[in-house]
This record gives C-alpha cells, sequence and structure tokens, in this order.
C-alpha cells in the first residue's frame, strides 16, 4: 500500500470517529437551544393570553387545549411553572403531535387560574436526521480536500524522495558515478540524502578497496611465479655443475616459500576480515610479548639489532591468543627488519598501551600508507608487505588502536579505543 | 612399514609416495574416498595420510570408519584448510596429527616417524643415528652414552634432522619447526644459518659420528661421517 493511501485510510478512520462524536455533542447542544427558544415563544404566547384576558373574560372559560392551542382552569393555589414534553393530540393536523406544554398558575382578579400552553416541537428524529446528513456532507468534503492535497502537493513535497530512490535503484558499483545531487529544503529528505550519499561513498570506497587490493594481490603472486618458471626454464636447459643446478632449485624454492607465505598471509587477513577468530581469551600483553621477543632473539640477533622490553604495568584484554600472537610478533618482526646493523628495539607495555619503538631510517614514513597492504620500504627483504596490515586488521578487530609516529625514532602505540 | 595415502591430488599424492619410499616403506595410495574406504576394509596399515577433501565425500569419513572397524589410530590429516574447527573434528575422530597444506616433505616425514616409533616402540620415544641417541620425552641427547647439552632450538633442530637423516632439510621446512610458523616472516631466513653453526660445534666437541652437511642455496643435510 502506498504512503499516500495508507495515511489516507488512516486519517478517514480517525476523522469517521471524531465526527460521530461532533454529531453526538451538536445534536444536545442543538436541541438545548431549540427547547430554549421554545420555551420563551410559550412564555410570550402565554403573556399574550393574559393581555387578552383583560379585555375577554371568556377565555377563562376555554378548556380545549388541544383545539385553541391553550386552557385555562381554576388552581387552589400558586404553584412553580413546569415545562413538559409530551404527546398530544392536535385537531388541526389531525394526529397526534410531541409538543411542548408549559403549566403555570397565574391570578387573575383575587383568583388564581391555571393555564396550559402548548405549541408542537420539532420531532427529535428530524433534528437527528438532518444534522446526520450535514456532518455526512462534511465528511466527504473533507476526505476529498485531503485526497486533492495528497495528491496535488504531497506528490511534490515526495518528489526528492523518489529522485533518490530512482538514484539508488539504478546505482551500481564499479561503475563510477556519486548521486547526483537533488535540492529539497525538507529535513527528512536531506537526511536520507545524506545518508544515501555516505553509504554510496563507502560501499565505493571499499569496492576500490578491494579491487585494488585483488590487484595488487594477483601482481605480488604474478612476480615470483614468473620468475620462478624462467629460473626452471634456464635449469632444464643449463649444462652447469651440480653446485650450480642446486643453486637455481635453491631460488625456485625460496620463491616458492615466499609465495606460501604471501598465500597464507592473505589468507589469514581474508579469516580475520570475515571474523573467523571467534575465540576470546584474557590476554596479558607483557607475557605475550616476552615470548614474542624471545621467539625472535634469534632473527634480532642475526640482524645485528638488540632488543629490550620494559614492564612497567599490564595492558590485558579479551582476544583470540592466535591473533594476538601474530598482532605482536608483526610489530617486533617489523621492527627488527626496518632496522640498522647496531640498532634497537625497544618495547614498552603499560596498563593502557604497548610501545616498539626502533632506530632505523632518519626520515619518517607516510603515516597514512604505512598500514596499507602491500607497502614495501624494500623489496629485497622478501617480506609480503602484509604485516602492518596484517597488525591492523587484528587491533581494528579487537577495538585496539596502532599509530605510528617518528621522534628520531620510529614508535608503533597500540592502545585501546 | 605399510602406509596408505589417501590424496586425490595425482601430482601431491606421487611426491608423498616417492618420498615415502624412499624411506623404504609399501606405500599405497587411493584417491577418492569410495577407494579409501575398500582398502581399509581389506588390509591395516600402520599408518595413513588422509586428505579431508576428497571427491565422493570428507575424509572424515574414512576416520569414522576407521574407528567403526576398531582400528582407529595412525592417521595423520592432510588438509588445505588451516581452521582450529576441522583440526579439532579430525583430532576428536582418533586423527593423530594434522597437517597443514603446503607442507615441506622433511615436515610429513618427520611426523610419520614419530606416528609410527609411538605405535612400534610402545612408549620408550627415542631415536638415533650414528652413535647420537635421543629421548625426545626427556629431551636428552647422548654421544656414545655420554650426555650432550644443546639449548631448546638446537634440540629441535637435531630431533629434525635425524628425523631426516640423509635426507634433504631445506632452510624453510626447519625455520617453521623450530621457530615455528610466522604467517608473514617476512625475512631471508638467514638467521637460521648462525644457529646451525652452533649445533655442528657442538656435535663435533661431543665427537658424535654425524655431519650436517650444507646443500649450497637450499638447505642441509645430515649424514654419518
Amino acid at each position: 500500500m502506498r504512503l499516500l493511501n495508507r495515511s489516507l485510510l488512516h486519517l478517514s478512520m480517525v476523522l469517521l470517529l471524531v465526527l460521530a462524536a461532533w454529531a453526538v455533542a451538536f445534536f444536545f447542544v442543538v436541541r438545548h437551544a431549540v427547547v430554549d427558544s421554545i420555551d420563551e415563544g410559550l412564555e410570550d404566547q402565554e403573556e399574550i393570553i393574559r393581555y387578552r384576558l383583560q379585555q375577554d373574560s371568556t377565555l377563562l372559560h376555554v378548556h380545549d387545549l388541544g383545539l385553541h392551542g391553550f386552557a385555562i382552569e381554576p388552581a387552589a393555589a400558586k404553584t412553580r411553572t413546569v415545562y413538559r414534553d409530551t404527546l398530544l393530540y392536535v385537531p388541526s393536523e389531525g394526529k397526534v403531535e410531541p409538543v411542548r406544554l408549559m403549566t403555570k398558575v397565574f391570578k387573575h382578579k383575587g383568583e388564581f387560574y391555571r393555564m396550559q400552553v402548548y405549541t408542537s416541537t420539532v420531532e427529535e428524529d428530524d433534528l437527528v436526521e438532518d444534522i446526520l446528513i450535514a456532518l455526512i456532507g462534511l465528511y466527504f468534503t473533507l476526505l476529498l480536500t485531503i485526497i486533492i492535497v495528497n495528491n496535488v502537493v504531497l506528490r511534490r513535497v515526495w518528489r526528492p524522495f523518489h529522485a533518490i530512490l530512482a538514484q539508488l535503484k539504478t546505482f551500481r558499483l564499479g561503475s563510477g558515478r556519486a548521486l547526483a545531487d537533488v535540492p529539497t529544503t525538507i529535513s527528512e529528505f536531506k537526511e536520507l540524502k545524506t545518508a544515501a550519499n555516505a553509504l554510496v561513498h563507502h560501499a565505493t570506497d571499499t569496492y576500490e578497496n578491494q579491487r585494488a587490493f585483488t590487484e595488487n594481490a594477483a601482481h605480488e603472486l604474478q612476480t615470483p611465479l614468473a620468475i620462478a618458471i624462467n629460473k626452471l626454464e634456464l635449469l632444464a636447459e643449463q649444462q652447469g655443475s651440480e653446485e650450480e643446478r642446486m643453486a637455481v632449485l635453491g631460488e625456485v624454492l625460496a620463491l616458492l616459500e615466499r609465495l606460501t607465505r604471501l598465500n597464507k598471509s592473505l589468507l589469514l587477513l581474508a579469516r580475520i576480515e570475515n571474523r573467523q577468530f571467534p575465540d576470546a581469551q584474557r590476554i596479558s600483553f607483557a607475557a605475550l610479548m616476552r615470548e614474542v621477543m624471545e621467539e625472535l632473539a634469534d632473527l634480532a640477533a642475526h640482524r645485528e639489532v638488540s632488543m629490550k622490553l620494559e614492564v612497567t604495568g599490564d595492558l590485558e584484554r579479551s582476544m583470540d591468543p592466535v591473533l594476538g600472537r601474530i598482532l605482536l610478533a608483526n610489530l617486533v618482526k617489523n621492527a627488527i627488519v626496518h632496522n640498522v646493523p647496531g640498532g634497537s628495539v625497544r618495547a614498552t607495555v603499560d596498563a593502557h598501551s604497548l610501545t616498539i619503538r626502533n632506530t632505523g631510517a632518519d626520515r619518517p614514513v607516510d603515516a597514512t600508507r604505512i598500514f596499507g597492504r602491500f607497502q614495501k620500504e624494500t623489496t629485497a627483504d622478501g617480506g609480503t608487505g602484509l604485516g602492518l596490515a596484517i597488525a591492523k586488521a587484528i587491533a581494528d578487530l579487537n577495538g585496539l588502536r596502532i599509530v605510528y609516529r617518528f621522534d628520531g625514532e620510529h614508535v608503533l602505540e597500540v592502545r585501546g579505543l | 612399514m605399510k602406509i596408505l595415502v589417501v590424496e586425490d591430488e595425482r601430482e601431491l599424492a606421487d611426491v608423498i609416495t616417492r618420498s615415502l619410499e624412499r624411506e623404504r616403506y609399501v606405500v599405497e595410495t587411493a584417491r577418492d574416498r569410495t577407494t579409501a574406504l575398500l582398502k581399509i576394509a581389506d588390509h591395516a596399515y600402520d599408518c595413513i595420510l588422509l586428505d579431508i577433501m576428497l571427491p565422493g565425500g570428507s575424509g572424515l569419513d574414512v576416520l569414522r570408519e576407521l574407528k567403526a572397524l576398531g582400528r582407529p589410530g595412525n592417521v595423520i590429516i592432510l588438509s588445505a584448510k588451516d581452521s582450529l574447527h576441522d583440526k579439532l573434528a579430525g583430532l576428536d575422530l582418533g586423527a593423530d596429527d594434522y597437517l597443514t597444506k603446503p607442507f615441506h616433505i622433511a615436515e610429513l616425514n618427520a611426523r610419520v616417524r614419530s606416528v609410527l616409533r609411538r605405535k612400534t616402540l610402545g612408549g620408550s620415544n627415542t631415536i638415533s643415528a650414528g652413535n647420537v641417541r635421543m629421548d625426545l620425552d626427556a629431551r636428552s641427547v647422548e654421544v656414545d652414552g655420554v650426555v650432550l647439552a644443546l639449548n631448546r632450538k638446537e634440540f629441535d633442530m637435531l630431533t629434525h634432522f635425524v628425523l631426516n637423516k640423509d635426507r634433504l632439510v631445506s632452510r624453510g621446512s626447519l625455520a617453521e619447526h623450530v621457530w615455528g610458523d610466522h604467517a608473514d616472516q617476512g625475512d631471508d631466513l638467514d638467521f637460521v644459518y648462525s644457529q646451525i653453526k652452533n649445533l655442528r660445534r657442538k656435535l663435533k666437541q661431543g665427537s658424535a659420528t654425524l655431519e650436517i652437511q650444507a646443500v649450497y642455496g637450499i638447505g642441509y643435510k645430515l649424514v654419518e661421517a
């Protein structure tokens, strides 16, 4: 059901109730006013009769109420004037009619008389009928007005909505089009426009990222594959010594191992983003850091990099232990690999954060790109360029933030949001 | 020793078979679920290498069948999926070990050896090569009965070498076995070399009859001198 018709339906039902209540109230008010004016008319009539009585005392002997419209008879004493609705045979009409009857006692020449005056009244049925007809007329007039207003005015008012809707219907990812601007002054539609634009931007950004990522990943896989194939082709036609042939084999093996690492990293990223690590445990970053640094001590020693851990408090976090280990290992490895011989890696853990600072190049790295995928400082180290991207994905998943800064040393800091 | 390799990828089954035959095992292969079920119904194997994703059904069915036959155990699962769920399901059904593809031949070799050893030696977990004897439970090494002191990494390296005696052990395989599987190692694995140097020195000082030969550009090989 269209919004227009739905609101019309509700309105018509509510109007029906309101008008029904209104009709009842209106009926009583009108009846009250009518009765008041009839009573006043009866009093006037009575005064006129009494005036005529002064000249014509025969009126005192009029007893037939129906025929003369009034009747007078002697009364014992003064009583209160009474108005009453009753039925009376009216000879002029020839039938029984509802009448308003006033009974009043008056004094004439020292004697009390009771006078009855009546006037026929409108039948209540007629009144109800008239009011009903008037109100039904009003009801349909109102409905018609609303329908016209809805169709003409609201249709125009809703136009921006339909324009935005039409754009969303035809929107396709990768078409590179943003939503065209729809001018509107209505705040709800402005909000809708903003939300739709934000959604489209987010979807487009994600799509572009994914596309760039796929391209990069394909490229990263392609290069070592090409090299490996070429080396094996060379090996097939090479006449060299056993040692030379083994060297080529070794190079091919190294390439394939690099591919394996790359593939594992990509799978890991996908699994992190698909949230396939549901196993949350309480993790002590201080203890985990100690283990990770111990594991990487050989790599650091080989690179002639000294490592030091300083614990002043313990950052604790509920997360998957495998991911926690990968997060810290990737940060420490990054600090060891992008270092200089004789350099240092210093890690600090306190109650709120974990900081890893390392010596290295004298200039800062682009902080916006450092966590990007396939961002490599050098191509020579055999790294996949995914280490910090994975670290960031893990941090994002667990409500942690990693920030990079440069103060002569390269600093990566992990803290809770 | 009779080993069944259940693996649908022909090339991989081939490589595994050839490597195991070099160790003088009798190797049979099954390339789908039905063949695997027929084979285990007819023969008893000392060790079964089992791929999980098979044509015609899951390798886990083979595990269930083995359990139903009352012959569980001695199964090493080979899976492309590094998922904890699959791993636990497999180990629950009585598998002994779980190896994620791709793996190094040396690693597979070591795992097969350790499964077979557990089966045949009835608890005593020792391996030996030349005049070197290693107790894997006590983590101790003796050369001609004299204790040789090795640190944790040296011990792990030597275990890997002894289990792959006379076979080529690549640096990647060694690094993964000893230093663990770091998804993004980002390094050239040269650091393995300094550890090998220490191990060689210790073996020489203890007058072991074992020698770790370098295979240029690839890795190392343990031979009896």
